[in-house]
């Protein structure tokens, strides 16, 4: 088949138009954020204020509380390594802009289970629920809604998380005499047998699985266990305290502040050897929630900046990060694929919280729920939010 | 620093793994998308690129250059695994809304044979010349000549309307 030079050249031209236009379509530009931007709601902003000068203050303890973090990983198994680069200690900002009005998210049903986190395996729910008298862990079937099995966990278990074919339960140090000491139990998925106990002396809500190994938070270290021998593996010694810790394939992101409290940091961890291959300087004037999520190209961390507002930076592995703001203030994030996340808002004890669905350009999409919110997760379609009263499930929107 | 004019891909080293980054992130995930039709893939393929670059970045004397090559191996190997899972149709990406003349260009780009779609998203997108185009799919020119050809001719009657 011919084209004659005309037709080539008219041919040419369409196509150039045509080629830009779609791939422009489908990977929007980035612009830079105004650099005064308002907190989107002021009375989360005055909350998150007061975050930020009970951290000058130096209240570290408070703080790892306040922010206690909920991480769940991805799941994804990565074969990248955390290289650094000259680059890498040089980080670019690449912001994104405030995007239009979100759209609404669909609560699907609404169940009458109170919790205080959660974690999912294919179609059930396991969810940690702390009363008066003491705990327990509730295996949910999330079709029916059913509680198909509970059973009495430790007094002072704060975090669920499934992996390695295992149900994990984080116990933190004592709080009341009664209580026993921090741990992990090793808990079977289906009726809920402790299968081992490892002694730990773990802080938080910090729970995050890596390729071969559990990752745990302690004060000023991360503690990896051996799910084969439930043996604890190694401890990597952090230069500050940690409040935020999440894994995937061969890598592990810990957050927190320096041990004067005046800066916050975050460190990156190369899973095999446990060495710390990378520390950011996070903006000393931005005081630092958590680390959300990690996937494999990227990790999110959620931050207060010195106006109060709440931003989720997503941090690139070479270099680079975007800056997208969310509306919540103390979040809890979890990924929900690879370039978006789920917040919800937890610094405040109000009866309605916020969730959002935040994507590359910013917040795609919120509804508020009962609250305060204890704990979240998803899976492909679905984001289960637990509170004080209620199981909420909202349904993902297509993009 | 880099030579603003020199064509894309073709500069010699002196700008720095940063600078490239930033310059050509953006462009490099649009390329990819043209090549996968997934904005997600494309994002991990570009990384990806990046990450062997910067492994062995002062070695590398044209990292443009490179980079493409990288990008487009990258996204050869996402198609080859997608045969090898099975898929036979062209990817569609429902988490992105397109324009309804993009959504029908995409049909008709992903029809192409890879090597014709690659060719031309090089030519066309890139803006690279048939001397550059065979060096970052490591064909001849001739092949280049051809790919482009056969790819225009198939795409003539969508492109024109």
């Amino acid at each position: 088949m011919t084209i004659g030079p005309p037709e080539k050249q008219n041919l040419e031209d369409s196509l150039r138009h045509l080629m830009a236009r779609l791939a422009d379509s489908a990977i929007p530009d980035v612009a830079p954020i105004p650099p005064r931007a308002k907190a989107r709601r002021p009375r989360f902003a005055v909350a998150a204020i007061s975050v930020v000068a009970i951290l000058v203050a130096g209240a570290m303890v408070l703080v790892l509380s306040h922010h206690s973090t909920k991480v769940v990983t991805l799941g994804a198994n990565s074969s990248t390594t955390l290289s650094q680069t000259a680059a890498n200690s040089v980080p670019t900002t690449i912001a994104a802009p405030v995007t239009s009005a979100p759209q609404a998210l669909v609560t699907d049903r609404t169940l009458p289970i109170a919790g205080s986190a959660l974690a999912i395996d294919g179609d059930r729910l396991y969810v940690l629920q702390r009363t008066s008298g003491g705990s327990d862990v509730a295996i949910v079937d999330i079709q029916s809604g059913r509680v198909l099995r509970m059973s009495a966990v430790p007094p002072n278990a704060v975090a669920v998380s499934v992996g390695f074919g295992s149900l994990w339960l984080l116990e933190t140090g004592p709080t009341r005499p009664s209580d026993p000491p921090a741990g992990l139990d090793r808990l079977s998925m289906d009726n809920l047998n402790v299968q081992a106990h490892i002694a730990t002396d773990t802080t938080g809500q910090l729970i995050s699985f890596s390729s071969n190994g559990v990752w745990l938070g302690e004060a000023a270290s991360i503690v990896e266990v051996d799910p084969l021998t439930n043996m604890l593996m190694r401890s990597v010694p952090l230069s500050g305290l940690v409040s935020g810790l999440a894994a995937t394939g061969n890598e592990v992101v810990a957050s927190g502040i320096n041990a004067a409290g005046t800066r916050s940091i975050l460190w990156e961890v190369d899973a095999n050897s446990g060495t710390v291959t990378g520390q950011r300087d996070i903006d000393a004037a931005a005081s630092l929630s958590n680390v959300a999520a990690i996937t494999p190209s990227s990790y999110f961390v959620s931050l207060i900046d010195v106006r109060g507002s709440t931003i989720l930076e997503r941090h690139f592995w070479v270099a680079g990060s975007n800056v997208l703001p969310v509306l919540a203030s103390g979040n809890i994030a979890i990924p929900a694929s690879a370039d978006s996340v789920w917040l919800a808002e937890t610094a405040t004890q109000a009866a309605v919280a916020s969730v959002e669905l935040v994507t590359a350009p910013g917040v795609f999409a919120e509804v508020s729920v009962p609250g305060p919110v204890r704990g979240l997760i998803a899976d492909s379609t679905h984001v289960y939010v637990v509170s004080d009263s209620a199981l909420a499930v909202l349904a993902r929107p297509s993009r | 620093m880099a030579n603003a004019d020199l064509p894309p891909g073709t500069e010699t080293h002196g700008v720095s793994l940063e600078e490239l980054y930033r310059r050509e992130l953006l462009r490099m995930v649009r390329l990819a998308y043209l090549m996968t039709g997934s904005r997600e893939a494309s994002e991990d393929i570009v990384q990806d690129a990046f990450m062997r670059i910067s492994r062995r970045y002062d070695s590398i004397m044209y990292p443009s250059m490179y980079l493409r090559k990288a990008v487009t191996n990258g996204c050869r190997s996402w198609h080859r695994r997608r045969r090898l899972d099975g898929h036979r149709v062209p990817f569609q990406d429902t988490d992105i809304t397109l324009p309804e003349d993009c959504i029908e260009f995409w049909e008709s780009l992903a029809q192409l044979k890879g090597r014709q779609r690659l060719a031309l998203a090089l030519r066309f997108y890139d803006d690279l010349s048939v001397d550059d185009i065979a060096a970052a799919m490591s064909a001849r020119p001739g092949t280049v000549k051809a790919l482009l050809h056969r790819g225009l001719a198939a795409l003539r009657d969508q492109v024109v309307q």
